[in-house]
Order: C-alpha cells, then structure tokens, then sequence
C-alpha cells in the first residue's frame, strides 16, 4: 500500500480514475463507438447489398448472354438452313434452266435441220422442175422444127392410127 | 307432134348414114354453094322419106364444124348419141380418114363423129370417146414422159 502510496496511487484515485474511465466508456459508447459501429454495419450491409445485386446483375448477364448467345445460334442455324435451302433451290432452278435452254437449243437444232432439209429438197425440187422445164422447152423446140415436115406429121398420124386400132380400149 | 318411129327413124339417119355422109364427103361439099349442096343432099336422101329430106335441109349451110356442132345436137333431141372426136396432128389423107371412120362407126354404132385438125399435138393422133382419152399424139407421149421423169425424181 505504502508503495502505491509512494507511487501516488491510492484508493480514492483509483475509484476516480475507475469513475472516469467508466464515464469515458460510457460516453464513448454512446455517441462514438454504437454510432461508428452502426454506421459500419450499415455500411457493411449496403456494400453486402450491393455487392449481392452485384452478383445477381452479374449472373442476369450470364443468363441474359447466354440466351441471346443461344439465340444468335439458333438465328445462325436457321440462317444456315434458310441459305443451304436457298442454295439448294437456286440450284434446283439453274439445273431447271440448263436442261429448259438444252432442250430448246436441241429443238431449235432440230427445226434448223429440218428448215435446211426443206430448203435443200425446195432447191433441188426447183433445179428438177426447172431442168425438165427446159428438156421439154428443148424437145417442144425440135418437135416445132419437125411440124414443118408435112410427110413425117402426116405418117405419125397414120401410125397413131394404127396403134389405136391394135389398142384394146379402142 | 313426131310419133316416135319417125324420132327413131331420124335418130337412126343422123347418127349413121349422114354422120357418114358428113365425114367422109369430099372437102369441097363445105365450100360448095348452098344450092350445089342442095343438090348434093337431094342426091343423098333420094330413097328417104320427107322427114329426112326437110330435117337434111337444116345442113345446107355452115362449115364441117358447124355441121357436126349441129349434127350433134340434133341428134341429141331423138336419142342419145355418144360424141367421138377425132383429133389429128394433121389432116388425114382421104383414104386414112374414110378407113378410120368407117372403123370407127362400126365399133361405136350412133356416136356421132368430130374430126378436128389440131397442129399443137405436133404429131399423130388422140380419140375422146364419153370421157375417155385414148393419146397417141406426140404431146401426149412428151407430158407423159416429162409426168414418168418428174414422178421418179420425187420417189428417188
């Protein structure tokens, strides 16, 4: 005791310093540690908050990309079948075509044959018919020439004559 | 009104005896005057009866042509003669041509006969007969031949 005493430590200054270290405690308390620790978990919570919409924004996100990214597939896919079908219809339709312009160039062969065969039996009927027309001008001609042989008319006349009478139908 | 044994009696003449007379008298009888073919004609139908001699009397005038034209159609309106004709390159010699119609009259009984002359057949002689063409003429022969050529070149 007489140590504490030395040291200028007694029992009334205990309990003051007891008294006023209770009322600090309790002052702080009051209006610094409760407010500050409020505030902190006030604090604390709104950053939970936020950090827990944080994460529900973030797995939206996910959600929402992993649907349009499914969406964009299917988009993909369906713009892939559309285009095959396209492809395929437009080569459908070309093949269509080719065998369509085939034909009608194999028609139009045939037509232009047959119109050259026409024209070449045309040609050679006209040269035929025009040669004979000129043997028989030429014989027409020579028999002119013989008209003016009174003996020999005379004589085919007598022999027309004879033959007609050998004839059956007579 | 003529009975009919006078129709058939003119019909029988027409197409027999003067269709004779008519194609095998001498060419001169168609340049004769009427009056010499008058006579003629009397000489013809001395033995007939007046029937003949006035119907005869339509034939006094006009050329062979016209005799035969009218022959014909007289002898149409009391029968039914048939028309042969005669067609030559040139003109028969009298005895070719009293050959051919004597034949002929004896193969086709009342046809009555034309003879024509027809110097475009250049030569010989053709017979049309009710529609039937018997040719020996040379254009006949020539369009035959020309018709046989052009028919082969058109089977070739």
């Amino acid at each position: 005791m007489e140590a504490l005493q030395k040291l200028g430590i007694d029992g009334a200054s205990i309990l003051f310093y007891l008294v006023n270290y209770g009322v600090l405690f309790f002052i702080l308390n009051k209006f610094v540690i409760r407010p500050l620790t409020k505030t902190m978990d006030e604090r604390s919570n709104q950053i939970r908050t936020n950090l827990q919409e944080a994460e529900q924004l973030r797995i939206d996100f996910q959600t929402e990309m992993a649907r349009k990214t499914a969406e964009a597939s299917d988009r993909d896919q369906q713009l892939n079948h559309d285009l095959t079908a396209i492809r395929e219809n437009a080569e459908k339709q070309a093949q269509h075509l080719l065998k369509e312009a085939e034909k009608q160039r194999e028609q139009l062969l045939a037509k232009t044959n047959e119109d050259i065969a026409g024209m070449k039996d045309r040609l050679l009927s006209d040269i035929e018919r025009d040669l004979l027309g000129r043997i028989e001008s030429i014989v027409r001609h020579v028999l002119d020439e013989t008209r003016t042989d009174e003996k020999t008319v005379q004589s085919s006349v007598k022999n027309a004559w004879d033959k007609l009478k050998q004839s059956s139908k007579l | 009104m003529i009975s009919q044994r006078v129709r058939d009696e003119l019909f029988t003449f027409l197409t027999e005896d003067f269709n004779i007379f008519l194609n095998t008298v001498d060419a001169s009888f168609f340049a004769s005057s009427p009056r010499r073919r008058q006579q003629a004609l009397d000489l013809f139908t001395e033995k007939h009866s007046t029937a003949i001699k006035i119907t005869v009397k339509l034939f006094i005038t006009g050329s062979y042509h016209e005799l035969s034209t009218r022959l014909y159609r007289l002898a149409k309106a009391f029968g039914k003669p048939k028309l042969l004709i005669i067609q030559s390159a040139a003109t028969p010699s009298t005895e070719q041509r009293d050959g051919m119609i004597h034949a002929l009259t004896e193969k086709y009984p009342k046809a009555i006969i034309q003879q024509r002359v027809s110097p475009e057949l250049y030569g010989g002689m053709r017979l049309f007969l009710d529609g039937t063409l018997l040719d020996e003429t040379w254009n006949g022969t020539l369009g035959k031949l020309m018709q046989s050529i052009q028919q082969r070149l058109y089977v070739s």
